[in-house]
């Protein structure tokens, strides 16, 4: 019974851990490899990325008919879904979808117009309006300016429409937004769901799908065809491809490993057991990151083929030594205490990755030290227990043959390995600079795509969002009040072509105080009838025709404020929602500023306001975000390679079998870094990760060379198990290499040729029977 | 046995006969093909670019009595349109492509709009550009077009397509003769109506 216990306990385990990861949700958000931010304006930035109006954009684009066909589609798909919940907007450049626009500017003109003062409703003022509406009747403007004359004479809804029309817009072919070449007929859709709503963002864009192909069959463009660009669609896209990567792959590398151990034991039952503790390790990481992080990242689920190549290690390193009517307990005892050692230089690697800022990161760490922990306890109590009659490796003195008898004193192959390591770093140090910094370069999506959605964004004329004048405030209002108080400076550095133009969220929806203000200015009707009446007698107007505009001005009096929810549905609701945002407890007013012709200047003037608005320069800002992940991310690597050197110098008590083990993983990680950098790659964060699990895997080669072997048949088997755990892992992390997810990528060809170089470096320290 | 009648009336038989050999020549000479939309949009197509006189009527229900004014108009294949109002105020109005600027002179402002945006501008601008041009595909992407009238008189009637359009402009109508237009009338949707007549020299 109690040796049957820890089968029991390993079974019970197994089932919980798979129900947890069962239940667990996944996600491809890559903003999970964006370093928590350390500065309020970086949680700004980042908090932007995961769900700011600009990850809740889709960008369409229609392609592959003449210019009259793709007008057509373009403006049967906006029909089609226009008035979906799921969108909250859809905008082609049609005059009809801007209808909405237009009308919440005209109904609300004196809750917006700027220039509503009680002066603006006197006597010269209004006759002057008068003789302007008058000259505008005569100009090919006139049936517009006939048509909101009687209601609106003094103009204030023409003037805020001007003051958006003058805003970057794409070109139009037949009212609706095409690109310049004609070839591509532009949509802009805003989704409900935010951009790491994963699930509803695949249901959006197969319903734009869906709504693409009835809209070509009802222009009879059947030859057109869809572009979808925008975070969004990029994040379903990498969690599909993240998906099947890690699928195909960690299906390749167990048929690959399977194939690779039945060659070798010959023996099914082996095979089946040696991947027991690889299963279990990672459904137990899988189980730990669900119940730490809440949600599993595709990326974290690609390490399972990491995984695999290490894990198994350890059931190689047990079969490796079964002998002929030996109970497995003995067996394993020869190596467990290495095993251990090497477990646990492992997890201190990777123990560094969970302390990580960075949620993907951390999960990561957990993932692996999880997987690893428990793969390595249940080869320890539950792979003696099923092993029972397992026999003897055939082949093992040939394998052990690979590896040379060196003739040199292991001092001199020290010294070898100490220059090999420094010629690495001489290439390392030569290849400056050594790190990229292009975020794009994680970005799984391809360059195509990439490409695609940087031409569509260009199309649509998205603003040069370099430069944001950011004031915070308690409330909304007060954060609109604050952008309402930068109107004025801004205004002068516009006259002074300090800057070229700005946008504010206060445009579309004023404060509270602004709007009473103006609200305040609005004569009563019998007073405005008595001023008008006489004005419009001297006018070349027909009398009573401006009652709208006395029944309007009467309305507004009264009418109840303007409102965030009343601008739903248009497009300057979708402008306040990306400038007027509430995050970490705070409201933030966003005004883009175009064209800054000088900073300093700029800075300067908005530092003096009360309000304490910021200058935000994005692209400096994600340059020093980029900055410090990198830097965490070398501090990590260094607090690891500490833990590291600690539990080594605790356990080999030597300074010289320290060095012996150090010194072929310094040489391996040098050599890797070095052959990367000539092959022309700049190295990032995942490198570094890819790195530290060479550390990892190296560093139970080195241990298992480093040891001094009892006898011929103990060396035989120790190299035997080295190489082949230097095959499984290369062959694993070699899979991985082939992934399209640049992430995967990255980790999968530098641990692979990591361990190949370990297993080289180690066997010039291994050891003979002295 | 002279007839000087009869000598009159030869004479006459003759000029009558050049005079219609001139007529008959002229004609012949100038290629007037039979009178169709293709073969006047063609001819208009031929008259290249040039700035003419106009003189502009417009009466509006909000006004008490209609407002008068002139100008020239200036048109640059194959997009380029100019409206410059002398009197009663100089106001300049100039299409190039997509792109509206209004300038007025008196006021010193300056003002750009998308062509797109402003159907009523766009009934405007492509009525007269697509006439001027000669253009009948970009005629027929905004308005139904229907042709009467022969050569020496003819009416081109335009009727929006677009419903956006139509809301504004009930009509426009270009009348003319032979390659020349000499008349663009705005029938607006309201019963305001503009009635531009364009003078015979050019300058």
């Amino acid at each position: 019974m109690s040796r049957r216990a820890p089968v029991l306990v390993w079974l019970a385990f197994v089932v919980a851990c798979t129900w947890i990861a069962w239940q667990a949700r996944y996600t491809a958000d890559m903003s999970a490899f964006l370093p928590a931010a350390a500065t309020p304006t970086q949680r700004l930035l980042v908090g932007e990325l995961r769900e700011g109006v600009a990850s809740r954009l889709l960008l369409v684009g229609i392609e592959g008919a003449t210019p009259d066909e793709l007008a057509r589609v373009s403006r049967e798909l906006a029909k089609r879904l226009q008035g979906r919940p799921a969108f909250v907007y859809v905008a082609n450049g049609d005059a009809a979808l801007a209808r909405a626009d237009t009308d919440f500017l005209f109904a609300h003109r004196y809750a917006l117009s700027p220039t509503i003062s009680p002066a603006r409703f006197e006597r010269a003022a209004l006759a002057a309006a008068l003789e302007r509406g008058y000259e505008a009747l005569a100009s090919p403007v006139g049936a517009l300016v006939r048509r909101y004359l009687p209601a609106d004479p003094t103009g204030e809804f023409l003037r805020l429409a001007s003051a958006l029309e003058t805003q970057a817009r794409p070109a139009t072919h037949l009212g609706v937004w095409i690109s310049r070449d004609q070839r591509t007929a532009l949509l802009l859709v805003q989704t409900a769901a935010p951009g790491f709503d994963l699930d509803a963002q695949e249901a959006n864009a197969a319903a734009i799908r869906d709504a693409f192909a009835e809209a070509r069959a009802a222009a009879g463009a059947s030859q057109a065809t869809l572009q979808l660009s925008g975070p969004a669609v990029f994040a379903v896209w990498s969690r599909e491809t993240i998906r099947h990567d890690v699928r195909l792959l960690s299906a390749l590398a167990t048929l690959v490993v399977a194939a690779l151990l039945l060659l070798v034991f010959r023996s099914l039952r082996v095979l089946a057991l040696a991947f027991v503790p690889v299963a279990t390790g990672a459904v137990a990481g899988v189980a730990a990151v669900a119940l730490g992080f809440g949600t599993v990242h595709g990326i974290t689920l690609g390490f399972g083929v990491v995984l695999i190549g290490e894990a198994v290690d350890y059931a190689i390193y047990f079969f490796g030594q079964r002998r002929a009517g030996e109970p497995p307990e003995a067996s394993l005892a020869r190596v467990w205490p290495t095993v251990r050692l090497g477990l646990a230089v492992s997890v201190a690697s990777f123990c560094a990755m969970l302390f990580s800022g960075f949620t993907g990161l951390a999960q990561l760490g957990a993932f692996s030290v999880t997987g690893l922990v428990v793969a390595a306890a249940v080869t320890r109590w539950v792979l003696p227990v099923l092993a029972v009659r397992d026999n003897a490796v055939a082949g093992i003195e040939r394998v052990a043959g690979l590896v040379p008898r060196w003739p040199w004193p292991l001092r001199t192959r020290l010294a070898a390995l100490a220059v090999v390591a420094g010629l690495g770093a001489a290439v390392i140090w030569h290849q400056r600079p050594v790190w990229d910094d292009d975020p794009a370069r994680l970005n799984p999506v391809g360059a195509a795509e990439q490409a695609l959605d940087g031409r569509l964004r260009a199309e649509l004329g998205a603003p040069d969002a370099r430069w944001l004048v950011v004031v915070s405030g308690a409330t909304e209002e007060a954060a609109l009040e604050a952008a309402e108080a930068l109107e004025g400076p801004l205004r002068e550095l516009a006259a002074a072509k300090v800057i070229a133009g700005f946008d504010s969220p206060a445009h579309y929806l004023p404060s509270r105080a602004a709007q009473r203000e103006r609200r305040a200015a609005l004569p009563d009707e019998t007073t405005l009838r008595a001023t008008l009446s006489p004005v419009v007698a001297a006018s070349p107007f027909k009398p009573d025709l401006f009652e709208p505009f006395l029944r309007d001005v009467a309305a507004a009096r009264t009418a109840p404020p303007l409102e965030r929810a009343s601008l739903r549905g248009t497009a300057l609701g979708l402008k306040v929602d990306s400038l007027l945002v509430h995050r970490g407890g705070e409201w933030h007013a966003f005004l883009p500023v175009t064209g800054v012709a000088d900073p300093q200047v700029l800075a300067d003037r908005i530092g003096k306001l009360p309000s304490g608005p910021r200058l935000l320069d994005i692209k400096a800002e994600t340059a020093a975000l980029l900055a410090s992940y990198r830097s965490q991310a070398l501090a990590l690597w260094m607090l690891g390679l500490v833990l590291i050197v600690a539990l080594l110098a605790a356990h080999l008590r030597s300074v010289l079998r320290v060095a012996q083990v150090l010194a072929p993983l310094a040489a391996a990680v040098a050599v890797t870094a070095a052959l990367l950098l000539a092959a022309g790659v700049k190295l990032t964060l995942f490198h570094l990760v890819a790195l530290l699990l060479v550390v990892g895997v190296g560093s139970n080669y080195a241990l298992f060379f480093e040891r001094e072997p009892p006898n011929e048949d103990e060396r035989a088997r120790t190299v035997f198990s080295v190489v082949f755990c230097a095959a499984t892992t290369a062959l694993a992390f070699g899979l991985l290499a082939w992934s399209s997810v640049p992430v995967l990528k990255m980790i999968g060809a530098t641990a692979a040729i990591g361990a190949v170089a370990s297993l080289a470096f180690a066997t010039l320290i291994a050891r003979d029977r002295t | 046995m002279t007839n000087p009648h009869a000598a009159a009336l030869r004479a006459c038989r003759c000029l009558a006969g050049a005079a219609l050999w001139i007529v008959v020549a002229g004609a012949a000479a100038q290629g007037d093909p039979p009178f169709a939309l293709e073969a006047l949009m063609a001819r208009l197509a031929a008259n290249g670019p040039g700035t003419v006189r106009f003189t502009e009527v417009k009466t509006s229900t909000l006004l008490r009595q209609p407002i008068e004014s002139r100008g020239t108009l200036t048109y640059a294949a194959p997009s380029r349109l100019e409206k410059h109002t002398l009197a009663p105020r100089d106001e300049r109005f100039m299409v190039d492509r997509e792109t509206v600027v209004i300038e007025s002179a008196a006021r010193k402002e300056r003002l750009e709009l998308r062509l797109a945006d402003y159907p009523a501008i766009q009934a405007f601008v492509a009525s007269i550009r697509g006439t001027l041009a000669g253009d009948l595909a970009a005629l027929r992407r905004h308005y139904r077009v229907e042709l009467e009238g022969g050569w020496p008189d003819w009416r081109l009637h335009l009727l929006p397509s677009d419903p956006q359009m139509a809301e504004l402009v009930q009509k426009v109508v270009i009348g003319g003769a032979g390659g020349r237009v000499q008349r663009i009338e705005i029938l607006e949707a309201s019963g305001d109506r503009a009635v531009m007549t364009i003078a015979k020299d050019s300058g």
